[in-house]
């Protein structure tokens, strides 16, 4: 056989696969192959948690084999640039989570775009929340933001990473309250447990899983969300208290841009199914199920880019 | 709690649970032998079938597999000098000079018999100490990790074994290649060179199977004769001798293990340092520390019966405290969290029965190693030496590439491999050796978090922000070992000559 004629064939045998491919997302049967999974973090993190709730459920519900894949690296923007490449069927899409796919791109060149991922669901959200140590001097939050008054930069707060969650709802703090405290950010969430523990830093702006399960040892001052929730009882909002915080982390579910419709349709509404199933022992666990299909997780992008832009602007961390 | 400790003894001594750690080790065994293979990843794919289980049974599967996996790492550290787990680093050092020797077969049983001491006394010291341990980890900060980190790097001083010029540049080298990637703090691109996907930075087993194996495969592809030979003529080592050579320094068994148990509970740092250190601290009390390196067996016991204990160790913040200590212990905490269990004190108080009965299966895990790693090593030992070199090669360069590629599902990690594999490759001959690249690059980015974090602090509390490096008794206790550590050896030498020179005016 000469080498034209291998090639021929196997251009051939391409372009019927490539055909093949285009008709698959027109086809009715989605899904007819196994689905991939992608997990942008470390295993054992939180995506990575609520990914291995959703696989055996949505493995029946879907009708199809779901294989989680690990794609970590850069907070993320590994795995998002990678999905972002796939073909837009249906069959890859990646665990994600909010402020990171919004403010990544902002701050450095990232691999990706928000406007090149489509927020397929969103099924919950982590709100932040600013805790001390159990035995610490500052009772209510007024107590830490008159120490933040009296000595700028004395009060240190720690969480992860920047430009993160955890990190913008403290840059928040400080607008709102106009107080000037230290920032330390921590290579993850871990980390910042023992760090309060042992009185390494002052308070810790933290994810309401994080706190609730170390609510034997820290207390909570406020919360940064519009209403009390019941996760934390008695523990007022930062609003209650007069400073407009409201900040979570969200996690859901997108794929690349262009998944047909009706795709769409099959993977939405077997999360939603999960969701809904599960949403009584993700609360137990911290987290707060929200069940936003893609038009409203499209809006909470939309409008979570303009805050975002401007704290970032002001932190002189736009790219 | 002596009513926790039984009834924790007696949830596992069931033939279900002791079944389910036959497997676990079994499996731990395997995946940790085979370089690219990690536990962790091992662990994430388990976490679905735990589901089904009590909470108990599922930790027992978990903690089998990670305890096994952290021993298995061995085999490839002696037979092909390759660390199969980060935390068999100091196992090369001597355990393939061993193998090199035809002494492969009992360093593997060494091996064996020092992992069983070691994670057999650290739980012991789990269980007594729990809560003291916990302090250990509460009052490491920032600073702390720094010297920490400043404390594994000089350990490239103990361990160049030619030139100290060398080690360091070795060092440099892999802290240079641990800052590629998104900085820890500022979240600054660093090195991507225009690739978004090194925004993850060099995975360190990826960068381990480049730095040990591929130099390996392409001498073993030159020379065409296999370094590991065992002479079988005069049958097989006994188990008995492995436990005679093994405990014949009971202090290094134990110094070894302490060492393992105390590093292991921090987070982070733990298991990837703890057997350097050991290793470290045996051949600085060894009579002969110039007999290291060059196949001293006391050097496989110090390596392996601190990286098992380490585990143990890593499991006391995951425990108390709900703190993975390392990627492994971070899935076995998500695993919790799945069954609704929350670890903090109020574990050891509520479920008992749970927190004595995971941290006993690790030392009934611990102890099964005994016969997994008798069969297991000595079918893999032969295995490797009736392999001939035209099939070994191959076939560990398919592991390494798979094992490469499965850490993220990148094509781009595999490259990196082939090139740190290459780059090792040659640079071994002007002396500069793996281990201190792969010192530094472990220890770089904790140094540089811990520097970085304390300045801020310290800006925050004092005038001066260096001071908060300075400012706690344990940053000092670590300074004097980072001293002893760097001078110990001149001190050694100098002591050397004036015995010759004495002898010689005499």
């Amino acid at each position: 056989m000469s080498p034209t004629v291998l090639k021929s064939k196997s251009f051939a045998l391409g372009a019927i696969g490539a055909m093949l491919l285009m008709s698959t997302p027109a086809l009715a049967d989605f899904p007819s192959g196994t689905i991939t999974y992608v997990n942008p973090f470390s295993p054992g993190g939180e995506c990575d948690i609520v990914q291995r709730m959703q696989q055996n459920p949505m493995r029946e519900k879907m009708g199809a084999d779901v294989v989680i894949e690990y794609r970590e690296g850069g907070g993320g923007a590994v795995g998002w640039s990678h999905v972002k490449e796939q073909p837009a069927n249906g069959y890859t899409f990646a665990c994600f989570s909010i402020p990171h796919i919004i403010a990544q791109p902002m701050t450095r060149d990232a691999g990706y775009e928000t406007d090149e991922l489509h927020v397929l669901y969103t099924y919950h959200s982590t709100p932040q929340v600013l805790v001390v140590r159990n035995d610490s001097p500052y009772e209510t939050l007024e107590d830490l933001v008159e120490a933040a008054r009296a000595a700028p930069g004395s009060i240190t707060v720690g969480g992860t990473g920047t430009a993160s969650g955890n990190h913008l709802a403290t840059v928040r703090l400080m607008r709102a309250a106009d107080i000037t405290v230290t920032w330390i950010p921590f290579p993850g969430s871990g980390p910042t447990i023992p760090a309060l523990q042992g009185g390494h830093v002052t308070a810790l702006m933290t994810n309401s899983t994080m706190a609730v399960q170390n609510s034997e040892h820290f207390r909570p001052l406020a919360v940064a969300t519009e209403e009390q929730i019941d996760m934390f009882p008695g523990v007022p909002t930062f609003r209650e208290l007069g400073y407009d915080v409201v900040e979570a982390i969200y996690r859901g579910a997108l794929g690349p841009v262009g998944i047909p419709e009706e795709n769409i349709e099959v993977i939405v509404s077997a999360l939603d199914e999960i969701n809904r199933e599960q949403a009584e022992r993700k609360q137990e666990m911290g987290f707060q199920p929200v069940f936003y299909g893609p038009e409203e997780s499209a809006e909470l992008v939309e409008r979570l880019k303009v805050e975002y832009e401007e704290l970032l602007g002001e932190l002189g961390m736009l790219k | 709690m002596i009513d926790d400790l039984l009834s924790g003894l007696a949830a596992i001594l069931t033939f279900h649970s002791l079944l389910l750690i036959a497997i676990g080790t079994t499996l731990g065994l395997f995946v940790g032998s085979v370089p690219g293979l990690t536990a962790t990843m091992a662990l994430a794919l388990l976490v679905p079938f735990t589901f089904t289980m009590d909470p108990l049974s599922g930790m027992v599967l978990l903690g089998a597999v990670y305890t096994s996996s952290m021993f298995g790492g061995a085999f490839t550290a002696i037979l092909i000098n390759t660390p199969g787990t980060p935390g068999a680093i100091a196992t090369t050092l001597d355990g393939y000079p061993m193998a090199k020797n035809g002494q492969a077969e009992l360093a593997i049983l060494v091996a064996t018999v020092a992992s069983v001491v070691g994670g057999v006394i650290a739980v012991i010291a789990v269980i007594a100490m729990a809560s003291p341990l916990t302090d250990i980890a509460i009052r490491f900060g920032p600073a702390q990790y720094f010297w920490v980190a400043v404390l594994g790097l000089s350990l490239i001083a103990a361990l160049s074994t030619g030139s100290l010029f060398k080690g360091l540049l070795g060092g440099g080298l892999g802290m240079l290649v641990g800052t590629i990637g998104i900085s820890p703090l500022g979240g600054e691109s660093r090195f991507l060179f225009g690739y978004s996907q090194l925004q993850g930075g060099v995975q360190l087993l990826v960068a381990l199977i480049g730095l040990f194996a591929i130099p390996e495969l392409i001498r073993l592809a030159v020379s065409a004769t296999k370094s590991v030979d065992v002479d079988y003529s005069r049958g097989s080592e006994s188990l008995l001798r492995a436990f005679s050579v093994t405990l014949r320094r009971p202090w290094n068994v134990l110094r070894s293990s302490i060492i393992g148990l105390v590093i292991g509970i921090i987070p982070g740092a733990g298991n990837n340092v703890a057997g350097l250190v050991a290793y470290n601290e045996a051949k600085r009390a060894d009579a002969d520390p110039s007999s290291f390196g060059k196949g001293n067996v006391q050097g496989v016991v110090a390596s392996e019966s601190s990286n098992n204990a380490a585990v143990a160790g890593s499991v006391v913040p995951l425990l108390t405290l709900g703190v993975p200590g390392s990627p492994p212990a971070a899935v076995m905490l998500g695993a919790l969290m799945l069954h609704g269990i929350r670890p903090g004190s109020a574990l050891f108080a509520e479920s008992g029965t749970l927190a004595y009965g995971f941290i006993l299966s690790l030392g009934v895990s611990a102890l099964a190693l005994l016969l997994v790693g008798v069969l297991g090593g000595r079918l893999i030992c032969r295995a490797i030496c009736a392999v001939p070199v035209t099939y070994l090669v191959p076939g560990i360069a398919f592991m390494s590439i798979l094992g490469a590629y499965s850490m993220r599902n990148s094509i781009i990690d595999v490259f990196i491999m082939i090139g740190i594999g290459i780059f090792a490759y040659l640079v071994r001959h002007i002396g500069l050796q793996p281990a201190p690249i792969a010192l530094g690059l472990i220890l770089g980015p904790i140094a540089e978090q811990g520097f970085s974090m304390s300045m801020l602090m310290g800006g925050a509390v004092h005038n001066v922000p260096i001071y908060a490096l300075f400012d706690n008794w344990m940053s000092w206790a670590l300074i004097a070992m980072v001293f002893m550590t760097l001078f110990w050896p001149m001190v050694q030498e100098a002591r050397r000559k004036k015995d010759v020179t004495s002898e010689g005016s005499e």
